[in-house]
């Protein structure tokens, strides 16, 4: 890892918010998080106004009378998804800015770690190999258990190529990383050259994206698998502040090291792993979440985590409620919309930066 | 009363037959001359509804050499393989599913003529014109293009006897709909929905003049409800509870689907379609009868009957003997044709007593 790619995060970690500092932000996030959230659950192709909103809200609790068609659109469809929407995208945006913490690079995301092309590989193996010989029952969650599991192998793959005696190397951790990505790549494509149409349309939907089929079987296995990640915030957050100063600094100032190292990998392919299996791969929420957030409050990892958690939940849900309402009444995928705004965005942020450090 | 396919068959049985020594040529819908020394003997087939068509066409299995692989699971999951048993013994390797040609299975059947798709690029084509091989390239989708293939194929297979009355029994069929559906005005046509796939993602067919679907059912007296919607599309399920459809149709592609998805569906259950009980999943005869075939206007004459009871009162039983007599020499049993209609699984839906053996 080169100097110039450590120093601006050495650079900003000087700049340290303050507890009360960290709480205001990560206070105002959550209020920008359940107002993105009110918003998606208002809109869709059925206009419903406030009241009738909050009447279908309320009618399960006995507070309010609502019709039927009103409670099942907000209850089973905008519910669910707006929900799964704010998991996924708060476990990408954490999970991002974990990876780029870890891996002290700026540009890292948990697909370094192959969580999500190994994803991808398992879903597409499953749609083209496995589902003919299942019943019809069985197979949206033999897609999402084989994306899952192929999610973990590639990371188990990843991280035996980087490991030396129990120690992780992070450049070797990089460079398994493109190597297992490339091949799970391949295998996808393969894959797809070997499909028929019909199987062709379930990939599409699945390797781009979608928080449409959120129901509460996979939201409560999503929301288990990226609890670990959560709990470890606190202790992955003074861990990675460590970690900027360097491995031997860390080790100094008290830190596992190695344990840190073991615990970021596992939570993140865990969590990203749940996340992919339930809504397909989405790119660039883990990218631009975490840089959007140190550019807001520095690059302090007490607030990075949680603000990144909470920006990425926030950004999937305003993106899935563009792939609602951009082409009624036909959806997009939620992927598309990430990357059709993700990328744009993230070229005038480096952009920004160069001219920034252009003008030191 | 005669069936329509049989009077039609009676008047074309009257024409003269061509010699069929003479070279026979077709201009193929992608502009391409093809041209044989003598009628197709063996046909490889590579798009998957054409190797059906190819038996109707020919009444058997004989010229049939090589199929798409899910050509092949089509015909033994429906009814054709059963009317020719020998037709699962027929290569199915000869090309992959994205139809993209195997050459050396697809040569080692040694094949006269090799039908292929047109307008999905040079890619799957040249490899078969590199092998010295004879293809025509077919165009899917409407019903112009439908007549044209099997009148193309028709000719290259030297039967082209056969296909007058068939594409006689479409026009006939069809201005019948057209005129008993002429004067009902627009609100009072039924709006339909086709999901051509349900089970993962929502696929709606758009109000569109290139999808067949569409075609159908305006063609029974239907308003399509995907209003504003082009191709086949991803829908969400708020948006069909938006569009409220009085008719949901469901594909015949997806084997596991059945009315349940709708009708136990928290929110499609919710629409006029589900609480009138009018979900249909499309028969599956000899081919499937969402798309275009042989047998489409026997699905004509089954949604227009689920749509205008009151107007169209055909028996569709006996339009489907007679039909499959001609298409394939099979005499329909009655419990083949409640299995085709799926009255087993559908019998009690609106209007679906129409259909039920008397």
């Amino acid at each position: 890892m080169s100097e110039a790619v450590i120093a601006p995060h050495a650079r900003s970690a000087a700049r340290l918010l303050p507890r009360t500092g960290r709480a205001v932000g990560l206070g105002l996030l959550a209020l920008l998080l359940l107002t993105v959230c009110v918003f998606a659950i208002g809109t869709g192709a059925i206009p419903l106004s406030p009241r009738q909103i909050c009447a279908a809200l309320l009618a399960p609790l006995g507070l309010a009378e609502t019709a039927a068609n009103d409670a099942a659109i907000v209850w089973t469809l905008r519910m669910p998804r707006t929900l799964l929407a704010v998991l996924v995208g708060a476990v990408l945006g954490l999970a991002g800015a974990v990876m780029q913490g870890l891996f002290r690079n700026p540009l890292a995301d948990p697909g370094l770690l192959g969580v999500s092309a190994g994803g991808a590989l398992g879903a597409v193996a499953a749609i083209v190999l496995g589902l003919p010989l299942l019943p019809e029952a069985l197979r949206p969650p033999a897609v999402a258990i084989a994306a899952f599991a192929g999610a973990l192998i590639a990371t188990l793959l990843v991280l035996r190529v980087a490991t030396t005696e129990g120690r992780i190397s992070i450049p070797m951790m990089l460079l398994g990383g493109v190597a297992t990505n490339a091949l799970a790549g391949a295998a996808t494509g393969f894959l797809i050259f070997a499909a028929d149409d019909l199987q062709l349309r379930d990939i599409l939907f699945w390797t781009m994206g979608s928080v449409a089929g959120a129901a509460a079987p996979g939201l409560s296995v999503t929301l288990a698998a990226a609890l670990p990640l959560v709990l470890l915030m606190g202790w992955l957050a003074r861990a990675l502040n460590a970690l900027i100063l360097g491995e031997a600094e860390a080790l100094h100032l008290g830190i596992p090291v190695e344990a840190a190292k073991w615990m970021a990998v596992g939570t993140v392919a865990l969590a990203v792993g749940a996340a992919v299996a339930a809504s397909g791969t989405i790119g660039f929420v883990g990218l631009v979440a975490p840089h959007l957030v140190r550019l807001l409050g520095g690059a302090d990892h007490r607030w990075v985590l949680p603000a990144s958690g909470l920006v990425g939940a926030a950004l999937l849900v305003a993106a899935d409620v563009v792939a609602r309402i951009a082409v009624v009444p036909a959806e997009l995928p939620i992927g598309l919309v990430t990357a059709l705004i993700g990328g744009p965005f993230f070229l005038a942020l480096l952009r920004g930066r160069r001219a920034g450090i252009a003008s030191r | 009363m005669p069936s329509r396919l049989a009077i039609a068959l009676a008047l074309f049985a009257a024409l003269p037959l061509p010699l069929s020594a003479q070279p026979l040529a077709v201009t193929d819908m992608e502009g391409r001359e093809v041209r044989l020394a003598r009628p197709a003997e063996r046909v490889a087939s590579i798009p998957i509804p054409m190797a059906s068509t190819l038996i109707a066409l020919d009444g058997s299995t004989r010229r049939l050499v090589g199929m798409n692989p899910l050509a092949l699971s089509a015909i033994e999951e429906g009814i054709l393989g059963r009317i020719f048993p020998e037709a699962r013994r027929i290569p199915a390797n000869i090309a992959a599913p994205n139809f993209v040609p195997n050459i050396e299975a697809l040569a080692a059947t040694r094949p006269d003529l090799v039908i292929q798709w047109g307008g999905r690029g040079p890619d799957i084509v040249r490899p078969i014109e590199n092998a010295g091989l004879t293809a025509m390239l077919i165009l899917y989708g409407t019903e112009d293009r439908t007549r044209r293939y099997m009148r193309d194929a028709a000719t290259l297979i030297g039967r082209p006897e056969r296909i007058g009355p068939l594409v006689a029994w479409r026009e006939e069929v069809q201005a019948r709909l057209s005129a008993g559906t002429a004067a009902i005005p627009p609100d009072a046509r039924p709006r339909v929905l086709y999901l051509q796939r349900a089970l993962s993602g929502l696929l709606a067919a758009g109000a569109d003049p290139e999808i067949y679907n569409h075609f159908v059912i305006e063609l029974a007296g239907g308003r399509n409800a995907a209003e504003g919607l082009r191709g086949f599309t991803p829908v969400n399920r708020e948006q069909i509870a938006a569009w409220n459809p009085d008719v949901i149709l469901l594909n015949s592609f997806e084997d596991a689907l059945t009315t349940d998805f709708v009708l136990r569906d928290p929110v499609l259950s919710l629409t006029t379609a589900a609480r009138r009980n009018a979900v249909y999943k499309m028969p599956l005869g000899g081919y499937r009868w969402d798309p275009p075939s042989q047998e489409s206007p026997l699905s004509w004459m089954w949604l227009a009957m689920l749509l205008h009871p009151d107007r169209f009162a055909f028996d569709l039983r006996a339009e489907m003997r007679a039909a499959f007599r001609t298409l394939y020499g099979h005499d329909l049993t009655e419990a083949e044709t409640d299995e085709i209609l799926r009255l087993g699984t559908q019998g009690n839906a609106r209007h679906y007593a129409a259909f039920r053996a008397r």
